[in-house]
């Protein structure tokens, strides 16, 4: 049912449960994980970003994605990476179109015992064609 | 699954049909039957009139919006957790959904409300094989009205 699940790497927490349920969805049904990891474009790099982009090795985010890669071989699902320079939601439903996307996996926010939908997920909730699911 | 009787409603069902056949899960329904603007705002359920063992269709009315979205939210909330769900499945219509009111949208609210997985139905419609008809072939039974039919003389008429 699912061939092509696209996971929201979003922040850290929600990523994780987002990619977690994408991958079980995907194992089940044969398909294929597209995580987006998608920051926004800013105008000035600040020192610590210079000194990421020189050494990858201190990148949070490359840390995570490698942390996923590594969440989905023990499943043995396919993923995908996708790590875009972009507002986040918009990056998201374009990987979703472009991919023909049956799902989108989103996690929100969740502190402590209450949850709230993020910006990120109402925007890929009005943006999206696909189905959405929020974690 | 949630649903109202939108278009939503009806790609959410094609959707939930195939997940349900996919994943052999339970699917149990809960309609938006009416909505009113009643002053004295109320739920009312099928269970409530029919003494059916569970509700799955209901009414709400209420003054405000925001009376009617919290009724709407609390009845979906009640049934998620009487059916210890997995996943709630919603297929209202999509303004119904974002539109916001001082407490929260629809989806919104039953995010917060609730502490389970909520997926929104796609847009579009689950794409359906295209049935293509094959008309049978004709069966011969004289010649058709195309044809022209040589029309008798007047004086063989009578023959």
């Amino acid at each position: 049912m699912f061939d092509q699940v696209v996971a929201a790497a979003t922040d850290p927490d929600g990523t994780t449960r987002a990619v977690s349920r994408a991958i079980e969805l995907a194992r089940v049904s044969g398909g294929t994980v597209h995580v987006v990891a998608a920051v926004r474009r800013r105008r000035h790099l600040s020192v610590v970003e210079d000194r990421r982009a020189a050494d990858p090795g201190l990148d949070p985010d490359a840390a995570l994605l490698r942390r996923l890669e590594a969440m989905a071989a023990r499943d043995s699902v396919p993923i995908r990476l996708h790590p875009l320079r972009s507002e986040p939601a918009e990056a998201i439903t374009a990987v979703a179109e472009q991919e023909r996307a049956d799902l989108i996996v989103v996690g929100s926010k969740a502190e402590r015992r209450s949850r709230h939908l993020s910006d990120v997920s109402k925007a890929v909730m009005d943006r999206a064609g696909c189905a959405v699911m929020v974690v | 699954m949630a649903i109202d009787s939108s278009e939503a409603a009806q790609s959410a069902f094609l959707f939930v049909t195939e997940w349900a056949r996919s994943f052999d899960a339970k699917v149990w329904f809960i309609q938006l039957a009416a909505e009113s603007h009643d002053r004295h705002g109320c739920v009312v359920t099928d269970f409530a009139r029919g003494g059916r063992r569970m509700a799955n269709s209901f009414a709400i009315s209420g003054a405000t919006r925001g009376a009617r979205t919290r009724q709407l939210v609390n009845t979906i909330a009640d049934a998620a957790t009487t059916y210890r769900a997995d996943l709630l499945v919603v297929g209202f219509d999509r303004d119904r959904m974002s539109q916001g009111s001082m407490s929260g949208s629809l989806r919104d609210q039953l995010y917060e409300a609730t502490n389970i997985p909520v997926l929104v139905a796609p847009r579009r419609k689950a794409a359906r094989p295209v049935e293509t008809r094959v008309p049978p072939p004709a069966i011969a039974l004289g010649p058709g009205p195309a044809v022209a039919i040589p029309r008798a003389r007047k004086k063989l008429a009578h023959v």
